[in-house]
């Protein structure tokens, strides 16, 4: 039925947190119709202490639970650092639990029935919007482990030419010989892996800003 | 757009300032050169072109780009097909456009909203439309939409989704198909105004338009809507227009797939806190924005119809599902009927609550007070009348009649049978022969909310302008400190420059509250046809005063039930919210349960294959009707909203001396003692009164119930104000009874808890509610001397 391929990754799971039985075993079924893994804890608490930073995916989290709301959790979620992203749900929309929900840094807000187009749309930009923060990350520590085994010259002459400098604008500043700086260029290109112009000038926004 | 990305690049549309915000999503965008604000794009729908979009959503785009620092908005207008090439080639980071097309992106792009318009119409505010099918009045032979078959019809365009796909729908369950079945279709474009137009100068049969064109051109003068017969017409309460069809959410502000989250999540708060009446609302027609609506309905339109996303599936007729699906309708009417029970039950309960029995019982018990203090004036009077009469017996003969007098004011002030107003009117009567005047009159200096407007003239004539220059000589205070005045020839006396010019006066003032609220006067327009002595100043006194006291007893007490009565109102009204979201929330666990299983249900037959029409229609059916059961509990909900919060500034102290002096009858009955610790840090706040006032008044309620069933030695309820971070209040209200049993601490704050025999269990819940409401925080503790306690915090401001 849909033509936008937003399939999850293997790895990732929804953690759906939810003291209603029938409430949070049809959401873990229906998440199955659509082969998305899913965990479900009958409790704030229960999904409190088996949490760990090593998971991945995302958590659906119910308002109004005995004991701990859902807002409570999200904030304990980000004491502790959690990376996944939240979607809250709640049996009563009303907008300053919406705003305080938000500025907590839920990643959706959905009334309760919500339709099955909206819970999978917002699960799956969750995931996906994990994913990303995940290989965005994940290559900056590449390139940052790169920049650090550049020489001084090397750096300069990088931080030039991504500036905007043409290899003989950047020799006269330097300088040294147009050739040099095509040398130092290519290395700077190789060390880094950067396989286009574009990309190194992506690299170049991770330099420290003083050599 | 200067400065945009390379189309391909993952369509990040913003530059490079984004990196002090989000330095990790930034690290992958390419980049040309630094500008201070990165620029968002926001693509509106102009569907009455690009000028009109610009005027009506330019104000949107600067409130956002002024409450996200580092953002600027620029508006780009599109046409539908514009909306949708925009959309595939990522050239938009938020979409604003119409329900049906935003359904449409939303299943092939991935776009999603964020927020539902909240459309203003004549200061009511609307999240939801419709669209109305009607023809001129005179036309008898139309008066249903079946009778439309064989005659012409206008509509905006076949993908206009008010202005056509909303009436198609409705056609198309009335049996008519009104691509076959119309005589002609003709499309008319924007602006909506040319079908109405059309259609009243006889050149098509009917018309259809969005809701409330029919409304708006009739106040414009443009039209006259009882020339207009509607088709189909459909009733709903919460919603006036005129309408034919479904109704529908309104437009939702959606964000494209590859815009940020955290972004989204600043746009969505920012839009929900757009105030009416701001000018980015006023331009867009709107009252603000709300939580976004399920647009659901939206796709159900869709698949009915085969357009949009659902091109491909085949059109069910409703008629041939009514007949066959009536039982599944008749069960929603029945679940109906089980919920209007439950509103009937909730009123029920209502009026027994634990807390305006409370009150009730408080009135009684100041009722009681009040007859004792006035027994105690009797036999303070009595005292006093035996004293004057042992004095008035070894004096003057002509002193009997102070005796008399005494008596008389004795017998009437002390009369249980009758009202203030006969009191009083005795008083003078009674003081006018005592006195040998005229008249008589009392004037307040101030409105007390008591009716007192007492004159008594035995002798007309020249009686009230006297009686003016009189009060004039009074009143204006000329007089020095004396607190009454006795005149008996004013054209001897000379000393009155604003008095008559003839004529005697005994008069007093009388003090509400210790200031002078008036004055109590005898008068004649001849000189006094008697000598006044100091007893006759003393009884002229002894009036004012227990005039004075009555009054300001009177106030007092009409004060006290007014802010009872307030009290009492917001209790009830803050049970009734708390019961309605107490219900709407373990129905909607069960409502959640069937629509997963039942579109969970409906996914698995499409994904293996399982082709059997009349199964996927019964559980198409499943999902519908369990929508509507939750749309009729939000409407419960809605229907008894708690009133918006009336916020002013004022001392919690003041507040919470309030309650406790609300509650000393039973506090005082049970001997227990109220300290209160404010720290001298502690401020006003900006909250709703009366509402703080109602959480204080539950929790000391609660402490004294704990205090009751304790029977321990020391009775004692502890009150503490004191700051709490910078920024907010805290209160806290301990109490000397024992802690709570942890088994059940998680649960005190659940709806419909208690551990009282006769309580509803709600007292707590509704204060969490209110407190939460102000964005501030309740919960239950262990003080330092371990004795329980309730804290709330509210913000300072």
């Amino acid at each position: 039925m849909t033509p936008v391929d937003r399939q999850s990754e293997p790895g990732q799971e929804v953690y759906v947190v939810d003291d209603d039985a029938s409430a949070r075993d049809s959401l873990c079924w229906l998440l199955g119709t659509e082969k998305l893994r899913s965990r479900a804890f009958a409790s704030a608490a229960e999904f409190l202490d088996s949490w760990s930073a090593s998971w991945s995916g995302c958590i659906t989290l119910d308002i109004r639970m005995p004991e701990m709301s859902g807002l409570q959790v999200q904030q304990e979620l980000a004491r502790r650092g959690n990376r996944m992203p939240v979607i809250i749900l709640t049996g009563h929309a009303d907008v300053p639990i919406a705003i305080r929900a938000m500025k907590l840094g839920a990643h959706e807000f959905l009334e309760k029935p919500y339709s099955d187009d909206e819970l999978l749309n917002a699960v799956r930009d969750a995931l996906r919007h994990e994913l990303e923060m995940y290989r965005a990350e994940h290559e900056r520590g590449i390139v940052q482990r790169a920049l650090a085994g550049l020489t001084d010259r090397e750096r300069e002459v990088m931080r030039l030419v991504v500036g905007g400098m043409t290899n003989k604008a950047a020799a006269a500043e330097l300088g040294i010989s147009e050739k040099t700086v095509e040398v130092h260029r290519a290395r700077v290109m190789r060390k880094t892996g950067a396989r286009t112009f574009s990309a190194l000038v992506r690299f170049g926004l991770m330099l420290p800003k003083d050599s | 757009m200067a400065g945009r990305a390379p189309a391909g690049s993952a369509g990040f549309c913003f530059r490079l300032a984004v990196v002090s915000l989000l330095p990790v999503l930034a690290c992958l965008l390419p980049v040309r050169a630094s500008t201070p604000a990165a620029e968002l794009t926001l693509g509106v729908l102009a569907f009455r072109g690009e000028a009109h979009a610009l005027q009506r959503w330019s104000a949107t785009a600067e409130y956002l780009s002024r409450n996200l620092e580092g953002f600027r908005f620029r508006l780009l207008p599109l046409t539908l097909d514009g909306m949708r090439e925009a959309v595939a080639d990522d050239r938009l980071d938020f979409i604003l456009t119409n329900t049906g097309n935003y359904v449409v992106l939303e299943d092939a792009y991935g776009i999603s909203r964020l927020a539902t318009l909240k459309v203003n119409h004549g200061g009511v505010t609307f999240t939801q439309f419709g669209a109305v099918v009607f023809c001129r009045r005179e036309r008898s032979d139309l008066n249903s939409l079946e009778d439309l078959e064989g005659h012409s019809m206008m509509a905006v365009s076949v993908n206009a989704f008010g202005g056509f796909q909303m009436a198609w729908r409705e056609l198309l369950a009335a049996g008519i198909d009104p691509m076959k079945d119309l005589d002609s279709l003709r499309f008319s474009g924007f602006p909506q105004d040319k079908i109405v137009h059309a259609v009243l100068a006889g050149e098509v049969d009917a018309g259809t338009v969005r809701s409330g064109t029919l409304e708006r051109m009739a106040v414009e003068g443009i039209i006259d809507i009882d020339q207009i017969k509607v088709l189909g017409a459909r009733s709903d309460k919460s919603f006036p227009f005129l309408h034919s069809t479904r109704l529908y959410p309104e437009w939702p502000f959606a964000k494209a797939r590859h815009t940020p989250a955290g972004l989204a999540q600043q746009i969505a708060i920012a839009l929900l806190r757009m105030e009416s009446g701001s000018e980015a609302a006023t331009r867009a027609y709107a009252a603000g924005w709300t939580i976004p609506l399920d647009y659901g309905p939206v796709h159900d339109l869709f698949r009915e119809l085969g357009i949009g996303p659902y091109a491909e599936l085949g059109k069910p007729s409703l008629a041939s599902v009514w007949r066959e699906y009536r039982e599944w309708i008749l069960f929603s009417l029945v679940l109906v009927l089980v919920l209007t029970g439950f509103t009937i039950s909730i009123l029920r309960a209502n009026r027994r609550i634990s807390l305006s029995e409370a009150l009730y019982r408080d009135e009684a018990e100041q009722r009681r007070l009040a007859q004792e203090s006035l027994a105690a004036h009797k036999q303070n009077l009595e005292i006093r009348v035996r004293e004057r009469t042992r004095e008035l017996a070894e004096a003057n003969t002509s002193l009997r009649r102070s005796e008399s007098i005494l008596r008389s004011i004795h017998d009437i002030t002390t009369d249980s049978d009758t009202g203030l107003a006969e009191k009083l009117d005795d008083l003078l009567r009674q003081g006018c022969g005592f006195f040998a005047m005229e008249f008589a009159a009392i004037r307040t200096s101030r409105p007390t909310g008591i009716e007192l407007k007492i004159d008594l003239v035995k002798n007309a004539g020249d009686a009230p302008a006297i009686r003016g220059s009189i009060l004039a000589a009074i009143l204006d205070g000329s007089d020095g400190a004396e607190d009454h005045l006795i005149v008996t020839d004013f054209a001897a006396a000379g000393a009155y420059p604003r008095g008559p010019e003839s004529g005697s006066v005994a008069a007093a003032r009388f003090r509400i509250r210790d200031e002078i609220g008036g004055v109590l006067l005898f008068g004649a327009c001849q000189p006094a046809s008697r000598e006044y002595s100091d007893v006759d100043a003393d009884i002229l006194m002894l009036m004012t005063q227990w005039i004075g006291e009555e009054i300001e007893r009177r106030e007092t007490d009409r004060r006290a039930q007014e802010h009872q009565a307030q009290l009492a109102h917001v209790a009830r009204l803050n049970t009734m919210g708390e019961m309605a979201t107490g219900i709407a929330h373990e129905l909607n666990q069960p409502l959640t349960a069937i629509l997963n299983y039942s579109n969970g249900s409906l996914r698995l037959m499409q994904k293996h294959g399982v082709i059997d029409p009349e199964l996927r229609k019964a559980i198409e059916k499943v999902g519908q009707d369990a929508r509507r059961a939750a749309e009729i509990i939000r409407r419960l909900r809605e229907f008894i909203k708690r009133d918006r919060l009336r916020e002013e500034r004022f001392s919690l102290r003041e507040c919470i001396e309030s309650a406790v002096e609300l509650l000393q009858p039973r506090l005082g009955r049970q001997n227990i003692e109220v300290s209160l610790e404010i720290d001298n840090l502690a401020g006003e706040v900006d909250a709703d009164r009366i509402q703080i006032e109602q959480v204080v008044v539950n929790l000391l309620l609660n402490a004294i119930d704990a205090l009751q069933s304790s029977n321990g030695g020391d009775k004692s309820i502890a009150v503490g104000i004191f700051p709490i971070a910078a920024d907010s209040l805290a209160v806290e209200i301990g109490s000397s009874s024992p802690q709570i049993d942890p088994s059940i601490v998680d649960r005190l704050f659940d709806p419909f808890f208690t551990t009282k025999g006769d309580g509803l269990g709600l007292g707590l819940s509704i204060s969490r509610s209110i407190i939460e409401s102000h964005a501030g925080e309740i919960c239950y503790r262990v003080d330092a001397r371990g004795q329980p306690a309730f804290r709330f915090t509210l913000p300072k401001r």
